[in-house]
């Protein structure tokens, strides 16, 4: 857990990632009977929805290049062996 | 139809026997055949961790799930799943430092060294046991409920309930865990392709996107936002199943053997990104189908309306394909299931001979799979809540799994494991009606992991002084 203190990139991919899950679930993208705004035909909760899971998966391509242990624990493996 | 699934059957049944018989060879020991030799590219993992967690729920119960309940079907699954990758890179780093470190067979044996007590892997064992044997068995049912509506006469629900189990045996026991990933591959292709092409064409019969959404606004305004007309996807619902998937990667124990066998953690890494965009591409034909049947066929049971807009409505040999592709979404998770049992099982046991241990481990899997085949001839045909009960079931053993991995050792013991057993019964005793579902106004199953959870972090175990060993 002290590594991510030490790495801020991999803090913040953390603390967006948390507070975009967190959002996910609020009125915000799930408003209780809304359909507009609609985007290619598509009702809000589902192209918003579609578009959060696109955000999601670039932050954790992005999490996994800032990650502090990219690799530390096969490369002490390695050279255990 | 019946002559092109036949040719198409044969094709992918010999592919499956035949990377089983390849692999056989290059298995030696325990190691090879239930761990694939531990080191897992990370376009393998993408693909067998995929196949594993899409299942036949993904091809028939995420479009039945649209086509009554709405949109919200999205977030129910696919958003869910995007906690799950993020999840997989933060705290799989963790769970294979610690996994690695003294070699990992499986969860529950994990779970007996972690804690210093063989409680901790006996209820690991349990959980995932009672949780994983309907899921598979829903699996088997749901195929074979739909391959005997789509050719009716020609064997009876349990004889293809039967074929599915012999096939899936058949090549797991030959090639082990490694000729199940390379399956895996194959079937998570066949089922990416499969369903957006079905997808595409039932997006085509409604006109396209904006006409379909139109139509069905027109119709059923209620299905194009939450909680959806019967007021399922509720805030709660939803919450809950996302906590749930989000803890499938170390709380079933086919997929955290997934984790755990990869090459390097940056494998594992590329291979959760990979599994996110996996996932967008699966779910969303699923909403296309969905939307076709909400206009099309919104009065018919679930099975007819799969069978119509999978099948009938289709040209006969997608339609093959479509039956291919459904058995590939099945059996790619069953049999990893099962497996995973197998494997679990030979975590718990302790031999110095490797041979008799893989021997048990094979009859472990054969019997698992037998009790799986017999659950299906009396579950239920609610695929996707049946699903939904196997994962909440299952995330019941997140808080004693994650003590076990970022806990200190010391002062662990049986306190957590107990209070886990518990957790499982009442909620087990919930699901059978003989106590209530709900408490204080929460979902059973989400109050009791909020328990856990609280108490996962007190250092109860250390304050009574119980001893690890």
């Amino acid at each position: 857990m002290a590594a991510s203190i030490k790495n801020p990139g991999w803090k913040t991919c953390c603390v967006l990632a948390v507070v975009i899950m967190t959002v996910a679930f609020t009125p915000l993208f799930l408003p209780a009977g809304t359909i507009e705004p609609t985007v290619g035909g598509m009702p809000y909760t589902l192209w918003s929805g579609i578009a959060l899971c696109i955000v999601m998966v670039i932050l954790t391509g992005i999490a996994t290049v800032v990650h502090p242990g990219g690799g530390a624990f096969t490369q002490a493996k390695e050279k255990a062996s | 139809m019946l002559q092109s699934l036949i040719i198409v059957g044969c094709v992918y049944v010999a592919l499956l026997i035949g990377v089983s018989l390849w692999q056989r060879r290059i298995n030696e020991d325990s190691k090879d055949y239930l761990l694939a030799g531990g080191s897992l590219s990370s376009v393998l993992g993408l693909f067998t961790f995929a196949a594993t967690l899409f299942s036949t729920f993904t091809l028939l119960g995420m479009p039945d799930l649209f086509r009554v309940h709405g949109v919200g079907a999205w977030h129910f699954l696919a958003v869910s799943d995007m906690a799950l990758i993020f999840g997989v890179i933060w705290i799989g780093y963790h769970f294979r430092r610690v996994a690695l470190r003294q070699g990992y067979w499986g969860m529950a044996g994990f779970m007996n060294r972690q804690y210093g007590n063989r409680l901790a892997g006996a209820v690991a064992f349990f959980g995932a046991f009672i949780f994983l044997i309907p899921y598979v068995a829903i699996q088997i049912k749901g195929v074979s409920d739909f391959v005997a509506l789509a050719f009716p006469g020609l064997m009876p629900v349990w004889g293809w309930s039967v074929l599915l189990v012999a096939i899936m045996l058949l090549y797991s026991e030959l090639g082990g865990l490694k000729a199940i990933i390379y399956n895996d591959a194959i079937q998570g292709l066949i089922l990416l392709v499969v369903i957006w092409i079905v997808g595409l064409s039932c997006l085509e019969s409604v006109g396209g996107l904006e006409a379909g959404y139109t139509t069905l606004e027109a119709r059923e305004p209620a299905l194009l936002s939450v909680p959806g007309p019967n007021g399922l996807f509720t805030p709660q619902f939803l919450i809950g199943s996302a906590v749930a998937i989000l803890m499938i990667p170390f709380t079933q124990p086919q997929v955290s053997i997934r984790l755990a066998i990869m090459e390097t953690d940056r494998a594992m890494y590329r291979m959760a990104v990979g599994v996110g965009v996996f996932a967008i591409f699966v779910i969303l034909p699923t909403a296309f189908i969905g939307l076709y049947g909400s206009i099309r066929y919104p009065d018919l049971t679930a099975f007819e309306f799969l069978s119509r807009a999978l099948v009938v409505d289709q040209p006969p040999t997608l339609a093959a394909f479509v039956l291919i592709g459904l058995l590939a979404a099945a059996i790619s998770t069953a049999d990893s299931q099962i497996f995973a049992l197998g494997t679990e099982l030979r975590s718990l046991l302790r031999s110095e001979d490797d041979r008799q241990l893989l021997r048990v481990t094979k009859v472990g899997i054969v019997v698992f799979a037998v009790t799986a085949l017999g659950f299906s001839l009396v579950a239920g045909d609610q695929l996707a809540l049946l699903a939904r009960t196997s994962f909440a079931g299952t995330s019941l053993l997140a808080p004693m799994i994650f003590a076990g991995i970022f806990g200190e050792r010391r002062g662990r013991g049986y306190f957590l494991p107990s209070m886990t057993l518990g957790g499982v019964l009442v909620f087990l005793a919930s699901l059978l009606g003989l106590i209530p579902d709900t408490c204080l106004g929460l979902r059973l199953d989400l109050f009791i992991l909020m328990v856990l959870g609280t108490l996962a972090v007190l250092p109860i175990g250390a304050v009574s002084g119980e001893s690890t060993a």
